[in-house]
């Protein structure tokens, strides 16, 4: 018996046992670590490193692209349209994608997505999303596992992205104001809002060693609301790129929000438009790069300089069947 | 004070907000949990041979994994990160405990208890092997670490892991049945 054997005998052993514990329990018990040790900080008086992210958590994170830079005159992130001039760009390229009234192929949205994380080391990797028509969500790292996830029927959608998506089919031709509200309330449970969040954040505060927390203005309540328009927005371009439609419906909600400016560029040789959003309350930015002429994301680049991060992301858009995708056929 | 990309005139603003970035990393930590999960608490446990207490020092190890996720996700083996950390919130809990009360054997009695699904000599004889060999092979077999890896966590020399997996399989090989030998 060679050391190989030996090993396998051993590891055999125990090939029955498995950690049942959510995730989610995981995160909670790291969150108040995380919490506890930011407490500890304050109590000391040392500064304060970064604090907790609490923002609204999601199973999955997809949507911005990121890649290479774009080229030609109208190239530089400073240049981008006055506001209304971009917006015009939006909403015309909008209007023109829901005249497409040719039928869907498939019954998916496979999103290939590249994505380079400058922090540190780690290292470059390839993500593969399949987003059914009936609200099913797959993913992973290995496209060789694709087929196996779908066939162990480890569906991974939770309803955001089916919400973003009808929130997103409204913009394209209904009511522009109610689908910015369901884009913004896509990311809860049945769509809306869950009850105590304000005074949630007033005891989060006051554990920070905030004695008087000061509510929300109107005016930070729409700056928060831009924000969800704008990044839930951003993961239904994933979720649903591949239909025409929802790529309206997004362009239309991104074209209400403030912060999001638009310019004309070149990348790769084809015209694209160049869409930045500043929607956070730091310098963070996200540089989206779309196809100006059927409106498929092409690349998306987050940085936050504050903490020395930038995600680069490319994306391969493709509607294919599942049982194509179940059969390695993709 | 207080982080100000979040805390702005006594406002938390944001952190209302959603933030890709924060986004990303939980999910890169949820498909590490999700891969390694298995492999990390049968690694534990053939280490502790408590299921029960296995299955909380994961937990554990995993939760402050995700505490400082930033730093872990770039650890060349995150998952020789979880381990060890369980491993070793084990030894300051049994510190604690041995500081606390009387050695009265509660572990081992544990140890024999838990034996209902891991009861063969195979997986005794990893748990009496010395505890540098036992880390060893836990984090070769069951994180299916190579020998530099498992040097770099350990943090020491490739030669001295060849040394102590070649003693480890020698005793395991030991346990086998005679037929398969």
């Amino acid at each position: 018996m060679n050391d190989n054997e030996v090993w396998d005998a051993v590891k055999q052993t125990l090939s029955d046992v498995q950690m049942d514990r959510p995730v989610e329990a995981i995160e909670q018990r790291g969150r108040a670590r995380r919490r506890n040790r930011q407490m500890l900080g304050l109590a000391a008086g040392g500064g304060v490193a970064a604090v907790a992210a609490l923002a609204l958590a999601l199973p999955m994170a997809t949507g911005s692209g990121t890649v290479p830079a774009p080229t030609g005159p109208d190239n530089h992130a400073g240049a981008a349209s006055a506001a209304p001039a971009g917006n015009i760009k939006l909403v015309s390229l909008a209007a023109n994608l829901t005249a497409d009234n040719a039928s869907l192929p498939g019954d998916a949205s496979l999103i290939i997505e590249k994505v380079d994380v400058r922090r540190g080391t780690v290292p470059s990797r390839t993500r593969y999303h399949l987003y059914t028509d009936s609200g099913e969500y797959y993913y992973t790292e290995a496209r060789n596992e694709l087929p196996r996830v779908i066939a162990r029927g480890e569906n991974l959608g939770n309803g955001f992205h089916t919400r973003g998506v009808a929130a997103a089919r409204n913009a394209a031709t209904g009511d522009l104001a109610e689908a910015r509200e369901q884009m913004i309330n896509s990311v809860y449970d049945e769509g809306k809002p869950p009850a105590g969040a304000e005074e949630e954040r007033m005891k989060i505060l006051r554990q920070k060693g905030v004695a008087n927390p000061s509510p929300l203005t109107d005016e930070d309540r729409e700056r928060i609301a831009a924000n969800h328009v704008w990044v839930n927005s951003v993961d239904v371009l994933s979720a649903g790129g591949g239909d025409p439609k929802v790529r309206a419906g997004v362009l239309r909600l991104a074209s209400t929000i403030p912060g999001v400016t638009v310019a004309d560029s070149t990348t790769g040789g084809q015209p694209t438009l160049t869409i930045t959003a500043k929607v956070w309350t730091d310098a963070t930015q996200q540089v989206l790069i779309i196809n100006a002429e059927n409106g498929v994301p092409i690349s998306s680049m987050m940085d936050s300089p504050e903490t020395g991060t930038s995600i680069a992301e490319t994306f391969k858009v493709s509607r294919v069947t599942v049982a194509d995708v179940k059969a390695g056929s993709f | 004070m207080i982080n100000e990309r979040f805390f702005c005139g006594g406002k938390w603003i944001g952190a209302l907000m959603r933030n890709p970035l924060v986004e990303r990393d939980r999910t890169d930590f949820a498909d590490f949990y999700q891969r390694s999960r298995d492999n990390c608490l049968r690694a534990v446990l053939a280490g502790t041979g408590d299921r029960a207490l296995a299955e909380d020092l994961v937990a554990e190890a995993y939760a402050r994994a995700w505490a400082s996720w930033r730093q872990v996700s770039q650890h060349p083996a995150p998952a020789a990160w979880v381990v060890r950390t369980a491993l070793n919130i084990r030894v300051s809990w049994w510190r604690r405990r041995r500081r606390e009360v009387a050695l009265d054997g509660h572990e081992r009695a544990s140890l024999i208890e838990d034996n209902l699904d891991t009861n063969d000599a195979l997986l005794a004889a990893v748990r009496r092997l010395p505890q540098r060999q036992r880390e060893v092979v836990v984090l070769r077999i069951w994180l299916d670490l190579d020998t530099r890896s498992v040097a770099a966590v350990l943090g020491i020399s490739a030669q001295t892991v060849a040394v102590h997996l070649s003693r480890a399989t020698a005793t395991l090989r030991g346990q086998l049945a005679p037929a398969a030998r």
